[in-house]
């Protein structure tokens, strides 16, 4: 391209969005469509032309974390181990490479300023596609009681819409992304389906590693409810689909599929640049919107840069008659809390409520893995193709929280970083696995050869890891803030007050508890590590009467900080996800959510992105 | 058995990985690792990458067994560890220095994870032998097809070659 | 006419009645009698590839499989496999009319049978071998039994001829026209496909079963089956301003453009002249399960990334400014794609680079066919590669380890060439993950995935 295609082509637009991911996706294709006029500002790198330097980067780091593949780079120099210092960076980002006790408060390598008492464990990408280019591809609808946990339970909030008005748009959202699943193993918990209905291709298979779980587990029951393994719903082709390929099993959904058989934002922002109606500025970061006299949204000022640490090459400003600020639910609130308009507004825009950046919230990830007593050949599929969704709801909710079970596909992958720990073990006479105990007096092997062949496998093809996913309740003292510390464009960079509730720890118990009861069903020997006293991520909960320490991880899904709600006290945005103090304003993402209940979260926001596209196009841009 | 450096090379390496040389490098071979391999060792250890070929010249009519012994316990610890550095990258395609893994070894070790030098390149972690050893593929790189997965995984011996580890 | 089609209609239903009646019944063959889906040939061309390369090579023939020699390594088959490509390319790109390749005439493989005629918008069965083209109704009469060259699928979401593998997006030649882009596939290949009902979506769900295209092989002596072949070819507008037609291998032919909402492209159809530039033939054999792919360049096509380096850059060339410095290389066109606007709107011109070179066997090999074809339009096309499986047998590589492990032809895998395992261009490793439209693999081909649903 030439240069001078990263400016804007019109003076003013429809629609100026602020964040090229899922929900700007969503929100440009539809508008574009309906012949509207769009500017998308993306702060970080373009659409690439193809996936070679994502792929490169991924096979040649040595840590393949969720962020790997992606820009800017975690390492500087590239491939080297040293991680890049974000004040150097002009959109950095979080990477779980900075969750260690050494390095979470560390300002010269973590992109967040932690300020604790636990340590927040999601990160998130600054790449057009967003944050869903390494998403997992779980596309769970929300349970109807998900929105009225409190009038159902009396805990937390509920949400000012309910299942039925968000149906039709989990289906619009199912066809957007593809999803391949099977109604009649939908229908749960109260989920229901217009007459008619069908996801647009049929389940993923299960696993061999599925199939062992649920031939043991079916038909157990916890807290008075009867479980079952289902095929979880994937934005992975089954079938060709938009021209995209079928599943081919990489083991690879988080952090790339090599192939695109998974879907990511990429593919509906290239829809909505085909409109002609739609413009994507890369390397564009938003640092102020623009309130005038009247309380609407005037303009967004923007600042350009060269390269992931170059200067700054311009900046500017743009109008349009909406504004969508889609980053995520810790940038985008950065941008809000940025934005006090010289000082007009020392809260920064669209808080009056006091809370934008508040009920900060994920799903605190309870990991559980162990050895099978018969090979089940993981390390193949998709990186999980079923879980356990009975736990999701039930009357148990009025004393903890509800949590889905993962299956997962990939071995230890993801609880060791097997199988390279494993094989270090045996070839060098370590014991990091725990599996390396058949030398004298429990010692550890150094095996080569043979012997090393046969151990390896007989351990690897029996490894499978659990995650329970646990519904973490809106706290309004769990926050984003602006942080004393900034990045290369010398804007401030986000703070984080995270803590788990005492709702939330016992939910965590439960699930360990769930945890240890299916291993033994199983037959299965466990080996989840002991928590780290020394770790952030960790707490103490009592379970049974005895203090236990327990990890948790961070699941990518960053909930709450700007919520919708029924009233402007209450709430952020209303029901149509628009701000309640300036009215041509949109906050989409999963800052919207009320609470984060135990679905992953971008099947909702993809949902709700198509609702606020609706809203927009009929009420605000009718004319 | 021609006693070329890159065909010694593919001996020991077949010794030390418990991989059949036909697996390891075979008589087709657009992928050519083994000659990636052998430059990067090369390059990293020459004078004891020299070592351990002689040694396994000296000793290649032994059985794997007896070659392993000589190599581990009787031929110092720069060729111990340089030998399981070989056996690694074999199976990972990371390079691990042979003084790492013996600080690692030692009675004090420095804290875990033992860390790696770097991935030797994108094609040698698609060639890592752990991924074929669990009857898999390497995550991020699968030629198999789509529902694969549900469905018992070609034999070790299919994949590792000889009797599949099997001894 | 409309009683016979009316007739198999009935048929077809009753089959599938007594499908659902009694399920373990085989089903009985179509009445009509069928040809035989991959018939014996006799004159498979066997010629071994140490034969010295003359004139007499020009009749040989097509190869019905790859004729291989002593000594069994990498270099020597590459060079086997790469000598078949040149006889394969000589055979089909002979006259259609009859007699040996020379002057710029139909070809053999321009009869084969246009993937659009094959997956038809409503399912129903395609129209026999030897019919002709099917011609849209927005094209004009003239010329008779004009190739349509289809830029965007009728039907939506099918994948479009104009975008290639990952929709990276099209090519621009110097002049600001897209390139144009047509699959065929030989008589095996569509007898297979017609038989096996695998024209629909329908018959795709009720086929058990692997999906197994006809094989070539050599039996005995000359005598043999040809096999499953297809073909993917691009092709150039040639402009009377600046191209040479004498240089390319040219055809008269109904451009289509099918309507589209998005992005919006009206229905078009014109007739153009059009010149050769990209050629990909793919040949599935006994030993090579994972199919034998060949692929052709024009020579003027684009200079290789060490020849930009070394400034060894020739005049002008189809896709690739030697004057422009500041042009983005490899960097597919902005969106939207309209291939009713052209010239591209902006001036936007693809710069393309050849980022791997060609082996330095290839080009002695492209040299002396090229001096057999001398003052032919034939002498101005190479070799890029053959890709094959090293390993067509394996049990833990159903891609059986192609070498090379990539190959890009840069009309066609333009924006994807390079050497990053899954994310570079390789025939078989990517057409290893096609499927029908029911996700079954499909044995290595994409065609299927565009069947339709009958009505």
């Amino acid at each position: 391209m030439s240069s001078g295609m990263n400016q804007p082509k019109l003076s003013s637009y429809d629609v100026v969005i602020v964040g090229a991911g899922v929900s700007c996706a969503m929100i440009a294709k539809q508008l574009g469509l309906a012949g509207k006029k769009v500017l998308i500002l993306e702060a970080g790198a373009a659409i690439p032309p193809n996936n070679v330097d994502f792929m490169q980067r991924f096979y040649t780091t040595v840590a393949k974390v969720p962020e790997s593949p992606y820009t800017p780079d975690l390492f500087n120099p590239p491939g080297s181990s040293t991680l890049t210092d974000p004040s150097t960076l002009n959109a950095g980002r979080p990477t779980v490479l900075t969750l260690s006790q050494k390095t979470w408060q560390n300002p010269n390598l973590s992109y967040l300023t932690q300020d604790g008492p636990l340590a927040f464990g999601s990160t998130y990408e600054r790449i057009a596609g967003g944050t869903m280019r390494h998403w997992l591809g779980t596309s769970l609808r929300f349970v109807p009681n998900d929105f009225c946990v409190d009038r159902q339970y009396h805990q937390e909030v509920d949400w000012p819409i309910s299942y039925d008005d968000l149906s039709s748009w989990y289906g619009k959202a199912e066809h957007e992304i593809g999803v391949s699943a099977d109604i009649g193993e939908q229908e749960y918990l109260g989920v229901t389906f217009p007459p008619g209905y069908s996801y647009p291709m049929p389940k993923i298979p299960m696993s061999l590693v599925d199939q062992a779980v649920s031939s043991a587990v079916d038909g157990m029951q916890f807290f008075g409810i009867p479980v079952n393994v289902t095929s979880t719903p994937a934005g992975r082709n089954s079938q060709p689909y938009q021209n995209r390929r079928v599943c081919a099993g990489n083991t690879n959904c988080i952090p790339i599929c090599p192939i695109q058989a998974k879907y990511d934002p990429s593919v509906t922002l290239n829809q909505a640049l085909d409109t002609g109606n739609v413009e994507i500025l890369s390397q564009t970061v938003a640092n102020e919107v623009v309130i005038d006299a009247n309380g609407r949204v005037s303009q967004i000022n923007y600042i350009q840069y060269k390269g992931q640490s170059g200067p700054k090459t311009g900046s500017g400003s743009i109008s349009g008659k909406v504004y969508v600020i889609a980053s995520n639910a810790i940038e985008t609130p950065r941008l809000l809390l940025l934005s006090d308009n010289q000082g007009r507004l020392k809260n920064g825009v669209a808080n009056s409520s006091l809370l934008v950046g508040k009920n900060l919230m994920d799903h605190p990830l309870y990991l559980a893995w162990a050895l099978m007593p018969k090979p089940v050949f993981g390390y193949r599929g998709p990186l999980s193709t079923s879980g356990i969704e009975n736990l999701r709801d039930g009357a148990f909710r009025s004393q903890h929280a509800p949590f889905r079970i993962e299956i997962g596909n990939e071995g230890w992958n993801f609880p060791i970083g097997d199988p390279d720990t494993t094989t270090v073990d045996f070839i060098n006479g370590l014991n990091l696995s725990g599996l390396n105990t058949a030398g004298s007096g429990g010692s550890p092997q150094a095996l080569s050869g043979q012997a090393l062949v046969n151990a390896l496998n007989d351990k690897l093809t029996r490894q499978f890891r659990l995650g329970f996913l646990v519904e973490q309740s809106p706290e309004t003292s769990n926050c984003v803030s602006l942080s004393s510390q900034t990045d290369h464009l010398g804007l401030r960079r986000p703070s984080i007050k995270y803590d788990l509730s005492p709702y939330t720890k016992a939910g965590m118990a439960a699930a360990k508890q769930t945890a240890d009861a299916i291993f033994d069903k199983l037959k299965a020997v466990q080996f989840t590590a002991p928590a780290d006293p020394t770790d952030p991520s960790t707490f103490m909960v009592d379970i049974n009467g005895k203090p236990t320490r327990l990890k948790f991880f961070g699941s990518g899904h960053i909930v709450g900080t700007y919520r919708m709600g029924t009233t402007k006290e209450n709430s952020v945005v209303n029901r149509e996800q628009r701000s309640w103090d300036h009215p041509n304003l949109f906050l989409v993402g999963s800052g919207v959510f009320p609470t984060v209940a135990t679905a992953n979260p971008t099947l909702t926001i993809a949902a709700l992105a198509l609702w606020a596209a609706d809203t927009i196009l009929r009420k605000d841009l009718s004319s | 058995m021609s006693n070329s450096p890159i065909d010694l090379f593919v001996g020991l390496s077949a010794v030390l990985t418990g991989v059949d040389s036909s697996k390891l490098a075979p008589l087709l071979d657009p992928v050519d690792i083994k000659q990636t391999y052998f430059n990067f060792v090369q390059g990293k250890e020459p004078i004891a990458f020299t070592q351990l070929l002689g040694i396994f010249q000296q000793n290649q009519g032994q059985d794997p067994a007896t070659i392993a012994n000589i190599i581990f316990n009787q031929s110092g610890a720069a060729i111990k560890y340089l030998a399981r550095s070989i056996i690694l990258m074999w199976y990972l395609g990371s390079w691990y220095e042979p003084a790492t893994l013996q600080k690692y070894n030692s009675p004090n070790p420095p804290p875990p994870p033992v860390p790696s030098a770097g991935v030797i390149s994108a094609d040698a972690y698609t060639q890592g032998w752990a991924w074929n050893v669990a009857q898999a593929h390497p995550m991020g790189y699968s030629n198999f097809t789509f529902g694969a997965w549900s469905e018992d995984p070609p034999t070790l011996a299919d994949f590792v070659g000889g009797n599949g580890g099997q001894s | 006419m409309k009683t016979a089609a009316k007739t198999i209609a009935i048929a077809a239903r009753l089959t599938l009645s007594l499908l659902f009646l009694a399920p373990f019944v085989r089903l009985a063959q179509p009445q009509s009698p069928t040809v035989p889906i991959n018939p014996t040939v006799n004159n498979c061309n066997v010629t071994r590839p140490d034969t010295p390369v003359t004139p007499a090579l020009l009749t040989s023939g097509l190869p019905c499989a790859v004729t291989v020699i002593q000594p069994i390594t990498l270099d020597n088959l590459q060079k086997a496999f790469d000598f078949y490509s040149w006889l394969t390319f000589i055979a089909l790109n002979s006259p259609a009319a009859g007699g040996t390749i020379g002057k710029d005439a139909p070809t053999i493989w321009e009869q084969f049978k246009e993937s659009q005629d094959i997956m038809l918008p409503d399912g129903s069965s395609p129209p026999p071998w030897g019919a002709p083209p099917i011609r849209p109704s927005k094209c004009p009469n003239a010329p008779a039994g004009a190739t349509v060259l289809v830029m965007v699928g009728k039907t939506p979401n099918v994948l479009t001829e104009s975008v290639q593998p990952f929709l990276t997006g099209p090519l621009i030649d110097q002049q600001g026209q897209y390139v144009h882009y047509e699959i065929l596939v030989n008589r095996p290949m569509f007898e297979f496909i017609v038989q096996n009902q695998l024209y629909n979506q329908q018959g795709q769900a009720k086929f058990s079963g692997t999906i197994t295209f006809p094989i070539g092989q050599v039996t005995s002596g000359s005598t043999g089956t040809v096999g499953s072949i297809m073909i993917k070819a691009a092709w150039k507008i040639l402009d009377p301003k600046v191209d040479d037609p004498s240089r390319f291998h040219t055809a008269k032919v109904l451009v289509y453009q099918a309507p589209s909402t998005n992005p919006k492209i009206a229905e078009s159809c014109s007739v153009a002249t059009v010149g050769l530039v990209g050629l990909h033939i793919s040949h599935k054999t006994q030993v090579e399960p994972q199919w034998v792919w060949s692929t052709f360049e024009h020579v003027d096509n684009v200079p290789t990334q060490s020849d930009v380096n070394s400034k060894k850059l020739a005049k002008r060339y189809n896709f690739y400014n030697p004057a422009c410095k500041n042009c983005k290389v490899n960097d597919p066109p902005p969106r939207p794609w309209d291939p009713n606007a052209v010239p591209f709107p902006g001036g936007f011109k693809s710069q393309i680079v050849r980022v791997v070179n060609l082996m330095d066997d290839v080009n002695k090999l492209n040299a002396q066919f090229q001096g057999i074809l001398k003052g032919t339009v034939w002498a101005n096309y190479k070799l890029i590669s053959t890709q094959w499986p090293t390993d067509g047998q394996s049990k833990t590589d159903p891609n059986g380890v192609p070498a090379p492990t990539y190959l890009a032809n840069t009309t066609m895998e333009t924006y994807v060439q390079g050497t990053t395992p899954q994310a570079s261009s390789s025939c078989i490793a990517c057409h290893g993950n096609a499927a029908t439209t029911k996700g079954k693999t499909s044995d290595f081909t994409y065609i299927l995935e565009r069947a339709q649903s009958a009505k």
